[in-house]
C-alpha cells in the first residue's frame, strides 16, 4: 500500500512537469509565429514591372567613375539598395562579397543609396567595398520605388528588369537569380503557378495540427 | 454522489482560472474597459460599470469556490459567469467580428482575436463547476487524496493556459 502512495506521489510529480513542458513548448510557438520571415525576396508591387525595360542612368560612383544602369551590356547587373544605418544591409554585405566572387562570370554589383557623400564614403571605406561601385541618388530610388530596405534589383544583359524584392538573407538573394533562370518574376509568382496547391496543403495541415 | 477528489480539484481549478483571469484584467484595467467597449453590445456608459461588475463577479466565485461551505452558491456565479462572457463571444462570432481584443487576459491574448475554439474552451471550464452541484461526496477524503487533488488541479489550470497559447498561435498562423 505504501509504495502505491508513493508511486502515486511521483507520478503526479511527472505529470506536472510534462505540463509545464507542454505549457513552454506551445508558448514558443506563438513567439516563433512572430519572428518567421517570408521564405522569398518579397516583391512589393511598385516601381517598373519585371519584363520591362530597366530605366536607364549614368551616374557617377562615390570614387567618381561613371557608372551605366540598365544598359545591358556583356553581364547582368544587380543594383542593391542599401543605407549605412540598416543594420540587416550589414548583416547581407559578406554575402554580398561571396555572391560577387562565386557569380562573376555573369553578374556585376553595384550599390546603391542616396544622402551625405561623407557620410558614405566612410561607410564604403569602413566596410571594405571598394570593389563594388557606389552610387548616390535619390532619382534612382524614386525611379525604381524602393521604400524598403535592403532591396535588390536584377537587370539582364539586354537591360531588361528580370527579378526584383527586399532581401534578408543569401536564400532570399539567391532567390532573385533563380527567378532569372527560371523566367519567373518572383517567389510569389512561382507560387501562385503549379507550386501554389501543393504549398496550400501542407499550410492547411500546419494549421490544422495546431488547432487539433 | 461523486468522489471527493472530483470535486476538490474540478473547484480548485476553476478558483484558479478565475482569479488569475481577474488579476490579468485588473493589472491593465484601461485595456479591459476598451475590450468590453469593442465587443459593441453595451451602450457607452454601462461599459465601465460593467466591465468592473463582471471582475467583481469572477472574483467573488473563484474566492467562494475555495470554501467548502460556500462551493454550490459559487458554482453557479462561476456558471453565471462563464455565460455572459461566452454569450458575448458568441454574438461578436456571429456577427463576424473576429478582430476585436479578446479581453480575456493572460499572457497569450495579446493581439488575440475571438473564435469558436475560446467558445469550446469556455464551456470546458463550466464543466469544472459541475462537481461543486453535486449534492455531497461518495466518500472522506483521506491523506493519500492530496496528491491527486493538487495533482489534479495544477495539471488542469496548465493545460488551461496551453490551450490559451494554442489558440492565440492558431489565430496568428490564420493572419499570417
Amino acid at each position: 500500500m505504501e509504495a502505491l502512495v508513493i508511486s502515486n506521489f511521483l507520478l503526479w510529480g511527472v505529470i506536472l512537469c510534462l505540463v509545464l513542458a507542454i505549457l513552454a513548448l506551445s508558448r514558443q510557438i506563438g513567439v516563433l509565429y512572430e519572428r518567421v520571415a517570408p521564405m522569398g525576396a518579397l516583391t512589393m508591387d511598385k516601381g517598373p514591372a519585371v519584363g520591362e525595360p530597366a530605366p536607364r542612368f549614368e551616374l557617377p560612383d562615390l570614387l567618381g567613375r561613371r557608372v551605366a544602369i540598365g544598359a545591358g551590356g556583356a553581364q547582368s547587373q544587380l543594383l542593391f539598395f542599401l543605407s549605412p544605418t540598416c543594420p540587416v544591409c550589414k548583416k547581407l554585405l559578406p554575402i554580398l562579397k561571396s555572391v560577387a566572387g562565386t557569380e562573376s562570370r555573369w553578374l556585376r554589383i553595384v550599390l546603391a543609396s542616396d544622402g551625405e557623400m561623407p557620410e558614405h564614403l566612410a561607410f564604403y571605406r569602413q566596410a571594405g567595398l571598394e570593389r563594388f561601385p557606389y552610387v548616390l541618388s535619390a532619382e534612382l530610388g524614386m525611379k525604381f520605388q524602393i521604400s524598403k530596405l535592403p532591396y535588390a534589383v536584377l537587370i539582364d544583359e539586354t537591360g531588361a528588369l528580370r527579378a526584383k524584392g527586399l532581401v534578408n538573407s543569401r536564400e532570399q538573394l539567391e532567390s532573385l537569380f533563380t527567378a532569372k533562370e527560371l523566367g519567373v518574376a518572383s517567389v510569389q509568382d512561382f507560387l501562385a503557378g503549379g507550386a501554389m496547391d501543393e504549398m496550400r496543403v501542407s499550410r492547411e495541415e500546419n494549421g490544422n495540427a495546431l488547432a487539433g | 454522489m461523486i468522489d471527493p477528489v472530483l470535486i476538490h480539484a474540478a473547484s480548485a481549478a476553476l478558483a484558479c482560472v478565475l482569479l488569475l483571469g481577474a488579476v490579468e484584467k485588473l493589472r491593465d484595467p484601461q485595456r479591459y474597459v476598451a475590450a468590453v467597449a469593442a465587443y459593441g453590445i453595451l451602450p457607452a456608459l454601462a461599459g465601465r460599470p460593467f466591465a468592473y461588475a463582471f471582475v467583481l463577479a469572477e472574483t467573488l466565485a473563484g474566492a467562494l469556490l475555495l470554501a467548502p461551505s460556500t462551493r454550490a452558491g459559487a458554482a453557479w456565479l462561476a456558471l453565471a459567469v462563464l455565460a455572459v462572457a461566452t454569450a458575448a463571444l458568441a454574438v461578436n462570432l456571429l456577427r463576424g467580428r473576429r478582430d476585436i481584443d479578446c479581453g480575456c487576459g493572460g499572457p497569450a491574448s495579446h493581439g488575440m482575436g475571438l473564435s469558436w475554439w475560446l467558445v469550446a474552451r469556455n464551456a470546458v471550464l463550466a464543466c469544472w463547476a459541475l462537481p461543486a452541484l453535486t449534492h455531497g461526496a461518495a466518500r472522506a477524503l483521506q491523506g493519500a487524496d492530496a496528491a491527486a487533488v493538487a495533482g489534479l488541479t495544477l495539471s488542469a489550470v496548465g493545460l488551461y493556459y496551453t490551450a490559451n497559447h494554442l489558440i492565440a498561435s492558431h489565430f496568428k498562423l490564420q493572419h499570417l
